[in-house]
C-alpha cells in the first residue's frame, strides 16, 4: 500500500469513527456537566490521599459563578476531596457571572448563612467588607503555617495581597480571602495569522490600530478586533484596561485618597478614542458582547485579536476551538506618553467563609484543599491542580502554570502578566458602580451615541455624584 | 325573692331592646364575621403587596446603596429628580412607549387576520389552532436564547437563510444600535401575535350565529362584515387585548434583557432593563423611584383604558336602547 493509500485508509477509518460517535453524541450542556466530575473521578482513582481526615465531618455549601473555570473546577474537584475526607458533604452551588456578582452581594447584605464558602470577583471585595461578610482568616494561616508558607511562596504577591484587609500603603493587613484563580487583562492573538502576515504583537495603541487595518478582512468572515464592549461592566473594563495603560486612572490620586475624578483627561480621551476608532474593524458581535461572546468568536475563528480581554485558559482545550493551538497571549499594549506602561488589570476571583456561614472547620478544609500545592506532605497534589486544569480552571500558583505552559500558552501570558498586574478596580465599596456607570457612558461613545468629550464629562460627573453620597468629599 | 321562670322570661322581653336595635346588633355581627373572613386575604396583600410598596417608596427617598448599606441616608426627592435629569432614564421610557405602540399594533393587526383565516370552517383549523398557540408557552429565557443564536451576525441561521437562500447581504441584527430594537419587536410578535390571534378568534366564534345570518341575508360581506359587524361586537375582547398585550409590552424585561441586555450601548433599553440595570449597580433607591414611575405610567394607561371601555360599553347601551 502506497503511503497516499494508507492516508485515504486512515481518514476513512476516522470518519467512521466519528459517524460512529456522532450515532451517541449527547448535548454540549450534557458533556460539560458531565465532564467535569468524569474527569474527577478519573484523577480521584489515581489519587492516594497520604491522610484521610475522617473526623472532619459536616455539610459545607460553595456558592460560585458557573462555567468551566469556577463552578466546575470545584466540582472536578471533589470526587478527589471526598476520598480525603469522606464524611464531608459538599455541595456547589452556582449562576452564571454576570447574576453571580449581583445575588452575592444580596445574599451577603441580607446577612445570609446559605453559603459557608462562596467564590467571588475581586471588584466586589471591598463591598464585600463594607457589608461585614468577610472572616479574618489568620487563625486559621497561623495554624497552618507550612501550608501558607507554601502558598505564599507560590503565589505572586500582587494577588495575595489583592485580598487583604485592611488596604492602603501598608499591605499585607489581614487575610480575608484566599487565591486559587488568578487572571489578567491581556492581548489575545492568532498566532498562525500574525505569522503568515508577518506581523509583530502590537506593543503600544498606534500599533494596535495598525494591525487592525492589517487583518481585518470582513468578506472573508475574519474581523480583526473583538472585545466585551456591552454596555455596563464590561465596557468599563475595556476603558479602565486602555486607561491605566496610558497612566491615567479614574480618580486623581487613589493612594492618597485624592477622590477627584479623572476620567475627562488627556489619558481618558486617547484611551476612548482608541477602542472607538477600534470598533471600525470590530467582529459584529463586539458591539454587545460580554466575554463569553468574546471567547466564542475567538474559538469559532470569526475574530483574530483584541488587545484587551480578559479570555478562558479553555481556548487552548482542543475540544473547544479549532485553533487552540493558534491562540497566543502577550502583554496588553500601552500608550506613548512617559507615563504609560504594560499595566495588566488583575483578574481573579478569591475564596471566602462568609460571617454568617456555619462549619468554620469543614469549609476551611476544603478552601485548603483547593488551593492547595504539589506538596503532598501538606496535604497537596499535583492531580488536585490538574483536576482543576483540566475542568477549565486558571490558578494563580505559578507551579501549576509553569507544569502546564507548554500546553497552554494562556498561562505562559499570566505568568508574563502577573508582574505587572494591577488591581482591575479602585478598592472601595463603589467599584462596581463605579464600572458600571463608566461603562454606560463607554458603550454609548463606541456605538456613536454620544461624543468621546461627552462620555468622559458624563463618566466623572456620575463617579463624583457616587463618591459625594458615600461621603467621601465630606 | 323568688322569680318564676315565667316571670323570667317576660322581664327578659322586657329588657329586650326595640327591632332596629337587635337588626344593628346583628348587622355588627355579621360586619365581625365578614372581616374576619377577609382578614387573611388583607393580611396576604398588606404583607405581600403593600408592604413591599411602602418600602420601595420609603426606598426611593433614599440613597442606599447595595453594596456599602453604612452610607444609606434620606435625601427627600433628588432620585426622582436624578431620573428626570437623565438622558437614559428618557430614552428608556421612550423606547419602551415606541416599543409598546408598534407591537401591539403589529400583533393586534396580524392577530385579527389570522383569527379570522382561523375562523372559516376548513379541514384542520383544530390542528392548526394548537400547534399556533405553541410559542405563547415557551419560556421567554430559552426562547431569547434560541433566536439570539438565530440571530448571530455571522454563523446565525437568520443570515445563513438571508445569504445562502436569497443571496442576500448578512444583517447585523441585535448587534446594530439601528436593528436590534427591530428584530426584539420580530421576536415578540413571533410570540404574542398568536395569543392576540386566539382570544379574538374566540371572540369572533361568539357572535351569534343569527347576526351572521342576518348580515349574510343582507350580503354584508368582506370588509365591510369585518369592520361593521365582527369589529363593533367584539370591541370589548379586542380593548382587554390591547390592555393586556400595553401592559404586559411595557413591562417587558425577559426577552429584552436575555436578548440584548439593553445593548448596543444603550439602543434597547427599555424601562425594565433600565431599572434592573439599576439594581445592578447598586443603587437601590434610584431603582425603587424608577420602579415608581413606572407603576404610575402603567396605572395611567390602565385607568385610561378602562374609562374608554366603559364609554364604549355604555355608547353601545344607549344605542341599543334607543
Amino acid at each position: 500500500m502506497s503511503k497516499s493509500d494508507r492516508d485515504i485508509h486512515a481518514y476513512d477509518n476516522a470518519m467512521k469513527r466519528i459517524r460512529h460517535h456522532r450515532k451517541f453524541e449527547i448535548s454540549r450542556r450534557q458533556m460539560l456537566k458531565g465532564s467535569a466530575a468524569a474527569l474527577g473521578a478519573t484523577l480521584a482513582a489515581q489519587f492516594v490521599p497520604k491522610e484521610v481526615h475522617a473526623e472532619v465531618s459536616g455539610t459545607i455549601v460553595h456558592f460560585a459563578s458557573s462555567g468551566k473555570r469556577l463552578s466546575n473546577s470545584l466540582r472536578a474537584v471533589k470526587p478527589l476531596f471526598d476520598k480525603v475526607f469522606p464524611n464531608v458533604e459538599l455541595e456547589v452551588v452556582s449562576k452564571p457571572m454576570t447574576e453571580a456578582l449581583t445575588q452575592i452581594n444580596t445574599y451577603m447584605r441580607s446577612k445570609s448563612d446559605a453559603f459557608d464558602v462562596v467564590t467571588q470577583d475581586h471588584a466586589q471585595f471591598a463591598s464585600l467588607d463594607a457589608m461585614g461578610a468577610l472572616t479574618n482568616l489568620d487563625p486559621y494561616l497561623e495554624r497552618d503555617s507550612a501550608w501558607y508558607e507554601d502558598y505564599q511562596g507560590d503565589v505572586p504577591e500582587n494577588y495575595r495581597h489583592m485580598w487583604n484587609l485592611p488596604k492602603g500603603p501598608a499591605p499585607p493587613g489581614w487575610v480575608a480571602a484566599v487565591a486559587p484563580d488568578g487572571n489578567a487583562m491581556m492581548t489575545f492573538y492568532r498566532k498562525d495569522v500574525f505569522d503568515k502576515l508577518g506581523i509583530k504583537v502590537p506593543t503600544t495603541w498606534d500599533d494596535v490600530i495598525e494591525v487592525a487595518k492589517e487583518i481585518h478582512d470582513p468578506k472573508n468572515e475574519r474581523y480583526a478586533y473583538a472585545a466585551a464592549m456591552a454596555r455596563n461592566f464590561w465596557s468599563g473594563y475595556q476603558f479602565y484596561g486602555a486607561l491605566r495603560s496610558w497612566g491615567g486612572d479614574f480618580f486623581v490620586d487613589e493612594r492618597n485618597q485624592d477622590w477627584t475624578p479623572a476620567c475627562s483627561t488627556e489619558e481618558g480621551f486617547q484611551s476612548l478614542s482608541t477602542l472607538v476608532e477600534l470598533q471600525k474593524y470590530a467582529h459584529p458581535v463586539t458591539a454587545n458582547a460580554g466575554e463569553d461572546e468574546v471567547n466564542q468568536v475567538f474559538a469559532n475563528g470569526t475574530a483574530l485579536f483584541s488587545p484587551l480581554s480578559w479570555g478562558t485558559a479553555t481556548l487552548n482545550d482542543p475540544t473547544y476551538s479549532d485553533y487552540h493551538e493558534h491562540w497566543h497571549m502577550e502583554l496588553s499594549p500601552k500608550g506613548t506618553t512617559p507615563k504609560s506602561a504594560h499595566r495588566a488589570l488583575a483578574g481573579g476571583f478569591g475564596q471566602f467563609m462568609p460571617t454568617w456561614g456555619g462549619n468554620r472547620e469543614t469549609a476551611w478544609a476544603w478552601i485548603k484543599f483547593l488551593n492547595s500545592g504539589d506538596r503532598e506532605d501538606l496535604g497537596g497534589s499535583p492531580l488536585i491542580a490538574d483536576a482543576i486544569v483540566g475542568a477549565g480552571g486558571q490558578l494563580s500558583r505559578v507551579s501549576t502554570l509553569t507544569r502546564w505552559a507548554d500546553r497552554k500558552p494562556f498561562f505562559v501570558g499570566l505568568m508574563k502578566a502577573y508582574p505587572v498586574s494591577v488591581v482591575n478596580a479602585p478598592v472601595i465599596p463603589e467599584a462596581y458602580a463605579i464600572m458600571g456607570a463608566v461603562g454606560e457612558e463607554v458603550a454609548d461613545a463606541v456605538n456613536d451615541d454620544q461624543s468621546v468629550e461627552d462620555a468622559l464629562k458624563a463618566c466623572d460627573k456620575r463617579i463624583q455624584r457616587l463618591m459625594e453620597d458615600a461621603g467621601y468629599y465630606s | 325573692m323568688t322569680v318564676t321562670h315565667g316571670e323570667a322570661r317576660l322581664s327578659s322581653t322586657a329588657r329586650r331592646p326595640s327591632r332596629p336595635h337587635r337588626a344593628g346588633a346583628v348587622a355588627r355581627r355579621q360586619r365581625l364575621v365578614a372581616y374576619m373572613l377577609l382578614a387573611p386575604a388583607v393580611l396576604v396583600l398588606v404583607v405581600l403587596a403593600a408592604y413591599p410598596l411602602v418600602f420601595s417608596g420609603v426606598l426611593s427617598f433614599k440613597v442606599d446603596p447595595l453594596y456599602n448599606p453604612d452610607v444609606a441616608h434620606f435625601i427627600g426627592w433628588r432620585n426622582y429628580e436624578d431620573l428626570f435629569d437623565n438622558k437614559r432614564f428618557w430614552k428608556s421610557v421612550r423606547l419602551t412607549l415606541t416599543w409598546a405602540a408598534v407591537v401591539v399594533t403589529i400583533q393586534m393587526v396580524l392577530g385579527f387576520f389570522i383569527a379570522v383565516l382561523l375562523d372559516r370552517q376548513m379541514r384542520g383549523a383544530g390542528l392548526l389552532r394548537a400547534l399556533f398557540i405553541i410559542p405563547v408557552f415557551v419560556s421567554p429565557i430559552a426562547m431569547g436564547l434560541t433566536w439570539r443564536f438565530i440571530f448571530e451576525p455571522v454563523s446565525g441561521l437568520a443570515n445563513w437563510i438571508l445569504n445562502t437562500g436569497f443571496g442576500l447581504e448578512k444583517l447585523s441584527w441585535l448587534s446594530h444600535k439601528d436593528s436590534a430594537l427591530t428584530t426584539l419587536m420580530i421576536v415578540d410578535c413571533w410570540q404574542w401575535t398568536p395569543f392576540v390571534a386566539l382570544i379574538l378568534l374566540a371572540g369572533m366564534q361568539s357572535i351569534s350565529p343569527e347576526i351572521t345570518e342576518a348580515a349574510r341575508l343582507d350580503r354584508v360581506r368582506g370588509f365591510t362584515y369585518y369592520t361593521r359587524i365582527v369589529i363593533p361586537l367584539i370591541r370589548p375582547v379586542i380593548m382587554v387585548v390591547i390592555l393586556i398585550r400595553l401592559v404586559d409590552s411595557i413591562r417587558i424585561f425577559d426577552l429584552n434583557w436575555v436578548m440584548t441586555e439593553g445593548g448596543p450601548g444603550s439602543a434597547t433599553l427599555m424601562a425594565s432593563v433600565y431599572d434592573y440595570t439599576i439594581f445592578k449597580q447598586g443603587h437601590l433607591g434610584l431603582m425603587a423611584a424608577y420602579g415608581f414611575l413606572i407603576l404610575i405610567l402603567i396605572n395611567i394607561i390602565v385607568v385610561a383604558f378602562l374609562n374608554s371601555l366603559y364609554r364604549t360599553e355604555k355608547a353601545a347601551r344607549i344605542a341599543e336602547l334607543n
